[in-house]
């Protein structure tokens, strides 16, 4: 096995962490990812080759990639480009574009690793509801693209609950595209006990863009804005438009409209600690926004109506929606809990763990503990564990792999090129539960 | 190679299971390591796992009075734990083989033996 190969602490692992929101990479052993930056991809068609066919197909259709152009990054994605198309290499968590996810890691290992691939075991996150032919697919391309010496693909939610000290825990991970609820035993995963909801920070994202929306302000992120005056709050803001070149696309400027209400919705919004009620929303403490307009304002009770929605989904009003379908974060805490073995219940509402870029909203764990305790059987202790630190909570699963990568008694569960090469891609299956 | 061959060499004999058993898809015990009995009701409720894991996920994995946490189910193998071992169950054309480690295996090392004894004996037919 490859326990001899890779003993002591010069293993030099990398970890790779893909979410829908950001990409966490960097090296095992160490307390922070060495890059975070967004997962989305701009996408431009090469313009040397016969541009009028590539026009008419659409983008997420696999091709060479040399005919096309992809940028990574946080800057770079800001900065106007003509046909530039915001791609997204993941559909619900699972890699759905491997043009994109491999012009990424060329991305990671060339800007951020700066090393060859071949001299790093790769430790991997994934969904815990991957499908075994892109954990296969993901396996043959790191192996014999790449050419890594092992690799190691290991459910985010379980690197979550290690990077928290745990082996048995409720994972609550509220990202970007949903929310879920694993439950982890002995650090292994259990599947058919997962519960998923809609509800993650790109729900808010939509809620809060029809809320400026119908108070009819403007977004504007800093790039489309020439210059701007000062103006007193809640008056029409003074500004000018900065004319780009032709050609920026429309999903271009959405993307950058919603950075901009995303930055909104950390500093404004809030969750409430108990259900929302008419009266409470008056005394609420107003949270002053200044838009990149000019346009100021202070949000009262508006800062708690739009996250409501996570809590209770009864009151969101969205078209297309069907209230009564979706569910609220402590109902797939409980639900999961349900549909698990009733010996280790107790065990999972004593390590609840709350983590993901969406928990980090003013006041969610603090409403999610409220409304856990009320389900909760009397007879059960509960135990809510959130990081307080923002880093913690964004990156966990990338700490825990950090964690894991680096144990000494992890070096023997690698998958070895060796392995690889006698089994085949199929041994993933068997080696990484 | 008698069942009990398979079972001494292949797969407690491998080092990565602690114990092991070979069973009929009907529930009898065709070859078992020593010390290791898996109940014809335990079997059964193993067998109807992979067809219908529902009654495995509430209530476990049962092995020789053992009850192991099921974690994974699918239709040709299930997977248990319990405390810092567990179980593999694989099921082949005619037979269910059931591997067990401790501590002292790697949970992956173990699932690697069953399942490669699983894959071999249905690609000869068993």
């Amino acid at each position: 096995m490859s326990g001899g190969v890779y003993g002591g602490d010069e293993v030099n692992a990398l970890v790779f962490d893909v979410g829908s929101f950001s990409v966490r990479a960097g090296y095992a052993g160490e307390d922070s990812p060495k890059a975070d930056f967004p997962t989305v991809v701009g996408v431009m068609e090469n313009k040397d080759e016969e541009s009028m066919e590539v026009d008419g197909t659409p983008s997420t259709s696999i091709k060479d990639s040399a005919e096309k152009k992809y940028i990574h990054d946080t800057t770079s994605l800001l900065y106007p480009r003509e046909h530039m198309e915001i791609g997204h290499p993941l559909k619900d968590g699972m890699i759905e574009d491997w043009d994109m996810f491999e012009s990424t890691l060329n991305h990671i290992y060339k800007r951020h690793i700066q090393s060859d691939s071949s001299l790093h075991p790769v430790l991997m996150s994934e969904p815990p509801w991957n499908v075994r032919i892109k954990r296969e697919k993901l396996t043959e391309l790191l192996f014999e693209k790449y050419n890594i010496p092992a690799f190691f693909l290991s459910k985010n939610a379980v690197l979550t609950a290690f990077a928290n000290s745990r082996a048995t825990g409720l994972v609550i991970d509220s990202g970007a595209s949903h929310t879920t609820a694993v439950p982890i035993h002995e650090g292994y995963c259990l599947q058919h006990a997962i519960m998923k909801s809609p509800l993650g920070g790109d729900f808010i994202t939509k809620q809060a863009k029809n809320f400026l929306a119908s108070q009819k302000i403007d977004i504007l992120p800093p790039t489309f804005i020439a210059s701007r005056e000062t103006v007193k709050e809640g008056q029409a803001p003074i500004f000018k438009r900065k004319e780009f070149a032709k050609g920026v696309t429309q999903s271009w400027q959405d993307y950058m409209i919603n950075t901009q209400i995303q930055d909104f919705q950390a500093s404004v919004l809030q969750v409430s600690d108990v259900p929302y009620e008419e009266e409470i929303i008056e005394q609420m403490p107003a949270a002053p926004y200044e838009f990149a307009t000019g346009y100021n304002l202070e949000f009262g009770g508006e800062r708690i109506q739009v996250a409501e929605g996570l809590f209770d989904p009864t009151v969101i009003k969205a078209p297309g929606l069907e209230p009564s379908t979706m569910l609220s974060m402590a109902h797939i805490a409980t639900s999961s809990v349900h549909l698990c073995d009733v010996d280790i219940r107790s065990a999972l509402l004593s390590n609840v763990i709350v983590t993901g870029g969406n928990s980090l909203l003013l006041g969610f764990t603090d409403r999610l503990q409220r409304d856990l305790s009320i389900k909760t059987p009397q007879n059960m202790k509960l135990k809510v564990i959130a990081p307080s630190a923002a880093a913690e909570r964004r990156f966990s699963s990338w700490i825990g792999g950090s964690i894991l990568a680096s144990l000494g008694t992890f070096q023997q569960m690698w998958l070895s090129k060796q392995e690889y090469e006698e089994m085949g891609r199929g041994c993933v299956e068997k080696k990484c539960p | 190679m008698s069942w009990q061959g398979y079972i001494d060499n292949n797969l407690v004999g491998s080092g990565f299971v602690k114990q092991a058993a070979i069973l009929g898809l009907d529930g009898s015990q065709w070859a078992t390591s020593s010390g290791f009995a898996v109940s014809a009701a335990e079997a059964k409720a193993m067998v109807a796992g992979f067809t219908d894991p529902s009654n495995l996920r509430a209530s476990g994995i049962r092995a020789s009075g053992e009850k192991y946490m099921c974690l994974r189910t699918d239709d040709s193998s299930l997977y248990g734990k319990k405390g810092s071992g567990g179980i593999c169950v694989v099921k082949t054309i005619q037979a269910v083989l059931v591997g067990t480690y401790d501590e002292s295996i790697q949970p992956g090392q173990c699932n690697s033996v069953v399942e490669k004894l699983g894959d071999y004996l249905r690609n000869s037919g068993y």
